[in-house]
C-alpha cells in the first residue's frame, strides 16, 4: 500500500536526478552520478520561478478568500437559526458537483467579456466558485460542533456577533479552518483545465499547465519535468506537515468542552 | 442591580410553544428560583431575560425600562451555564477577564479585579490553567467568577448545581447563598430540583410545559400551593392528594367512611381532593374514633426520620413518622389525617380551592 502510494514519486524524483542518457533505462534505480542538471535548467532556460509565483498567488488568493466568505456564511448557517437551512446547504453542495468541464465555454465568454483573461482573477473567480460550496460544507460542520453556550456565553460578556466570531469561535475551528485550507489551496494549485484556458502566456500560466506545455516539436524532457514536478509538489508536502501539527494541537484544544 | 418585569411574555419554537404569556415579578436584589421539571421552558425564559432569544410576545422591564431592543450586551447581565461554557482555548485568568477584556477596561484595573475575583472563589492557584486542567467543581466557580467580575445588574443562573456531585452540590449551594448575601444583586437561578430552590431563594416560580403555575415565597409555596402539580413537585416526598367528599354544607369531609369536620366551610361540594404533606398525619397502633385502620405496605428507615407508604381510597400515601417509629411492612398501623394543615383541590382542573373565610 504504502509503496503503491509513494512509488510513483520516488521513480519521479530518481527520473529528476538522472543525466539525459540513461533517463528512460529500466528499472529505475538511482544511477551512480547523481545530477542536478534538470533542477538548474528549469529555471535558467524556461521562466519556472513566474510560474511558481503566478500558482502561488492564485493558490492564495483562492484560499484567503474562500476562507473569509467561508467562514462568515458557516457561522450564520450554524448560529442563527435561518429557516430552510438544509435547503441551502444541499443547494450549496450540488452547486460543487458540476463537471468543471461543463462550465468551461461559458466561463470563457464570460471571462473575454470582462477582460480578464490571462489574469489572476480569471483563475481566482471560478477556483472559488468551486471551492466555496466545499469549504461552507467543512467550516459549518466544524462551527455547529462547538457548543451554542460559548456563542452565548460570549454575547453576554459583551462581544458582538462578529467578535464572538472572532474571538470564540474561530480560534476553536482552527482545525476546521486549517484543513479547509489545505484543500482549497491543493485544487487551486493542481488545477489544470482551467488554467489551460483562461491562461494564454506566462503571465498568469500555473504550474500544470506549465509542466503539461514542457515538450517541445522533437523531444519530452522526462527529465526536466521530472524535476519541476518535484519542485513543486515540495511546498505542499511541507504545507501538509506543518499544518498537521497545528491541526492534531488545535484537535485536542478544540475537544474540551466548557 | 435591577427589578425584573415580565408582562405576557410568550415564546414560540415555530408551532411549538415553550412559554406561554406569563407575567412575573422578580424584586431587586432578590433571589429568584425558577423551578420545574426538564423541558419545561425554564433555559427558554433565562435566555429571554438575557437577551439571546427573542420573545414572540410580551415585554420584559428592568427597573421600569422596556429592554426588548436591547441586545445581551446592553442589558448589563451575567450568565452561567449548565455546562459552565468556560473558553476552552483560555486560561482561567482570561476566562474570569474576558467580559473586561471586551469592555477595554483598562489592563492594571482588569488585573486588579481579576484577583479580587479568585481571592472571593479561592482560585488564586488556578489562574494560568486551562479549563480542561480544571475539576467540575473548579470550573463552576471560574464560571461564577467570569459573572462576578462585571458587577452585573442580574445574575442568570442556568442549574448551575446539576453537573456537581452530591456533596460538592450542597457545599456550593451554601456558598452561592453566602455570595448572594454579599453581592445583593438579583439573582435569578432555574433549577430541575426543588430542594435547591426552596433552600436558595426568597421566592421561587413554577413552571410546567411553559405556563406559571405558582409565585411566592417557599413557605408559601410548600404550605398553600396552587394546584395538585405544585404541591406534588415541592417536598420531598410530595404532597399526598386523597379523593375524598364534602358535604352539601361544605362543613365536613368524609375520607372512606370517616367524616372530619372542617374549621372553616369550603365553597364547594361533593367530589375533591385533599392535599397533606407526608408530616400531616398521626401514626400510631392504637385505634382512634379519627383512625383509618390500615398496613404499612413500605417502610423506609432514613435515620432522621421513618417515611410509611401505605394507601388511602385507592390512593399511595407516603407518611412521615419519627425515626424511633418501630414498624415493618406488613404490620398494621392507625393513619389519622390532620385535616386541619390540609389543601383542597378541584378534583378535575387540580386548582387549590381555597378555605372561605
Ligand atoms: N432553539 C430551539 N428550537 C426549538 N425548540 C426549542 C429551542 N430551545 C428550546 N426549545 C423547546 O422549548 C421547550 C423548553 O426548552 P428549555 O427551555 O430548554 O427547557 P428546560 O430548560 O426547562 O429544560 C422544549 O420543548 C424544547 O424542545
Ligand atoms: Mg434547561
Amino acid at each position: 500500500m504504502v509503496f503503491y502510494l509513494i512509488g510513483p514519486v520516488i521513480w519521479q524524483l530518481i527520473t529528476s536526478l538522472k543525466p539525459n542518457a540513461i533517463l528512460t533505462s529500466l528499472p529505475p534505480v538511482l544511477p551512480e552520478k547523481v545530477v542536478f542538471t534538470h533542477y538548474v535548467s528549469v529555471f535558467t532556460e524556461r521562466p519556472f520561478a513566474r510560474i511558481i509565483l503566478n500558482s502561488f498567488i492564485v493558490a492564495t488568493s483562492t484560499t484567503v478568500y474562500c476562507l473569509a466568505i467561508g467562514v462568515l456564511s458557516a457561522f450564520a448557517i450554524s448560529i442563527f437559526d435561518i429557516k430552510g437551512k438544509a435547503l441551502f446547504l444541499g443547494l450549496v453542495l450540488s452547486i460543487s458537483m458540476f463537471p468543471p468541464i461543463a462550465t468551461v465555454s461559458p466561463l470563457y465568454l464570460l471571462i473575454r467579456a470582462l477582460g480578464i483573461r490571462d489574469t489572476y482573477l480569471a483563475l481566482i473567480f471560478p477556483y472559488a466558485t468551486f471551492a466555496l460550496p466545499l469549504s461552507i460544507w467543512v467550516l459549518s460542520s466544524f462551527i455547529s460542533e462547538i457548543p451554542k453556550e460559548l456563542y452565548k456565553a460570549a454575547r453576554v460578556d459583551g462581544c458582538t456577533p462578529l467578535q464572538a466570531l472572532w474571538k470564540v469561535l474561530f480560534p476553536l475551528a482552527a482545525p476546521g479552518v486549517f484543513t479547509c485550507a489545505i484543500l482549497v489551496f491543493i485544487f487551486a494549485w493542481n488545477e489544470f483545465l482551467y488554467a489551460l484556458t483562461f491562461t494564454t502566456t506566462v503571465q498568469s500560466r500555473t504550474i500544470p499547465v506549465a509542466i503539461a506545455l514542457f515538450p517541445g516539436l522533437h523531444e519530452v524532457p522526462w527529465g526536466e519535468m521530472a524535476a519541476a514536478s518535484i519542485i513543486v509538489t515540495a511546498p505542499l508536502v511541507i504545507l501538509v506537515f506543518v499544518f498537521q501539527k497545528r491541526i492534531i494541537s488545535g484537535l485536542t484544544a478544540g475537544s474540551v468542552k466548557g | 442591580m435591577a427589578g425584573i418585569q415580565l408582562k405576557g411574555l410568550s415564546k414560540r419554537f415555530g408551532k411549538n410553544v415553550a412559554i406561554h404569556p406569563l407575567d412575573l415579578k422578580i424584586d431587586d436584589g432578590s433571589f429568584m428560583a425558577i423551578v420545574g421539571p426538564s423541558g419545561c421552558g425554564k433555559s427558554t425564559l433565562l435566555n429571554l431575560i438575557a437577551g439571546l432569544e427573542t420573545p414572540s410576545g410580551g415585554d420584559i422591564i428592568f427597573d421600569g425600562q422596556s429592554v426588548l431592543n436591547l441586545n445581551p450586551r446592553k442589558r448589563d447581565v451575567a450568565f452561567v451555564f449548565q455546562t459552565y461554557a468556560l473558553y476552552p482555548h483560555k486560561t482561567v485568568y482570561e476566562n474570569i477577564g474576558f467580559p473586561l477584556s471586551i469592555a477595554r477596561v483598562e489592563k492594571n484595573e482588569i488585573d486588579k479585579r481579576i484577583l479580587e475575583v479568585a481571592e472571593l472563589l479561592g482560585l488564586q492557584n488556578l489562574l494560568s490553567r486551562m479549563p480542561r486542567e480544571l475539576s467540575g467543581g473548579q470550573r463552576q466557580r471560574v464560571a461564577l467568577g467570569r459573572a462576578i467580575i462585571r458587577q452585573p445588574k442580574v445574575f442568570l443562573l442556568d442549574e448551575p448545581l446539576s453537573n456537581l456531585d452530591a456533596k460538592l452540590r450542597v457545599q456550593t449551594r451554601a456558598e452561592l447563598k453566602k455570595l448572594h448575601e454579599r453581592l445583593k444583586t438579583t439573582f435569578v437561578y432555574v433549577t430541575h430540583d426543588q430542594t435547591e430552590a426552596m433552600s436558595l431563594a426568597d421566592k421561587i416560580a413554577i413552571l410546567k410545559d411553559g405556563k406559571l403555575h405558582q409565585s411566592a415565597p417557599p413557605r408559601e409555596i410548600y404550605n398553600n400551593p396552587a394546584d395538585t402539580f405544585v404541591g406534588g413537585f415541592i417536598g420531598s416526598p410530595g404532597m399526598n392528594f386523597i379523593k375524598a367528599a364534602i358535604d352539601a354544607e361544605g362543613r365536613e369531609v368524609a375520607i372512606e367512611n370517616m367524616l372530619y369536620p372542617l374549621s372553616q366551610p369550603l365553597e364547594k361540594s361533593g367530589d375533591i381532593i385533599v392535599g397533606l404533606r407526608p408530616e400531616h398525619f398521626s401514626i400510631g397502633e392504637h385505634a382512634n374514633e379519627k383512625a383509618l385502620a390500615k398496613e404499612a405496605v413500605v417502610v423506609e428507615p432514613l435515620g432522621s426520620e421513618t417515611l410509611i407508604q401505605t394507601e388511602i381510597s385507592g390512593a399511595q400515601v407516603v407518611i412521615r413518622a419519627p425515626a424511633d417509629y418501630n414498624c415493618e411492612a406488613g404490620d398494621p398501623i392507625q393513619v389519622t389525617p390532620l385535616i386541619e394543615n390540609a389543601n383542597f383541590f378541584h378534583p378535575e382542573t387540580g386548582v387549590n380551592i381555597e378555605l372561605m373565610d
